[in-house]
């Protein structure tokens, strides 16, 4: 099942032995991290290799108009085809064909006509007509 | 009067970080949940980015993280489906049921 009705997902009886693992290398990621924060400092010539300055004039949104559609507009582009590959490779992965399943025919629909549709029968007294489906 | 500096947020990055790497590791049923980590995982450094092009006062920090948002949405995107293509083939989706290749 997708979805089972019985929480066993986040029930880890039985198989704890990645657990505490996990969790020892979780805590050691979050120490380093803290400990780069702490130690960290601005190298002082960073504030002159700022790329864009911020311009407080304008509002964020409008910063970032100014800068995304002019100095990284090929990279903008760019992002555009990769959700666009995203999207067609999402629909292809999914789609498919089901049999069985009863469709509307337009063409079928509209030249359908009399000869068709209705079939005139001379039925025999006591005998009756056999249908084709 | 505490005044929230870029400290806080480096911290709060990590520990959303931290939550990523401890749903990848601890999780062995779920693999919505690893997709979701992942997600937890980019979010931490788009905070890194946005917190660091403010306290430079360099705007391209938010420009990548734009971009960056744009690759995470691609990137749930196929990965939903490539799980929908799995279910239909295996009739699983269990991370502990994956494992075809025996590794």
């Amino acid at each position: 099942m997708w979805l089972n009705k019985k929480n066993e997902w986040f029930n880890s009886s039985g198989r704890s032995s990645h657990i505490p693992v996990g969790l020892l290398v979780s805590i050691i990621i979050f120490f380093e991290l803290i400990i780069v924060i702490g130690g960290w400092k601005y190298k002082p010539d960073l504030l002159d290799s700022i790329a864009i300055e911020i311009n407080t004039d304008l509002t964020n949104t409008q910063s970032l108009g100014s800068v995304i559609y002019t100095d990284y507009i090929h990279l903008f582009q760019l992002s555009g085809m990769v959700l666009l590959v995203a999207m067609i490779g999402a629909i292809v992965l999914t789609f498919r064909q089901r049999s069985g399943v009863k469709r509307q025919n337009y063409f079928k629909q509209i030249s359908r006509d009399r000869k068709d549709g209705i079939e005139l029968v001379d039925v025999e007294n006591n005998k009756g007509v056999k249908i084709d489906a | 009067m505490l005044s929230i500096g870029l400290g806080h947020y480096l911290t709060l990055a990590a520990i959303i970080f931290t939550i990523g790497i401890v749903g990848i590791f601890l999780n062995r049923k779920n693999i919505i949940v690893i997709l979701m980590s992942i997600e937890l995982i980019l979010l931490a450094v788009n905070i890194n980015l946005v917190s660091f092009s403010i306290f430079i006062n360099d705007l391209s920090g938010q420009v990548f993280t734009l971009f960056i948002l744009t690759v995470a949405a691609a990137e749930a995107a196929i990965g939903l489906a490539i799980i929908v293509v799995y279910y239909r083939n295996s009739g699983t989706i269990r991370v502990e049921e994956i494992d075809r290749l025996k590794g």
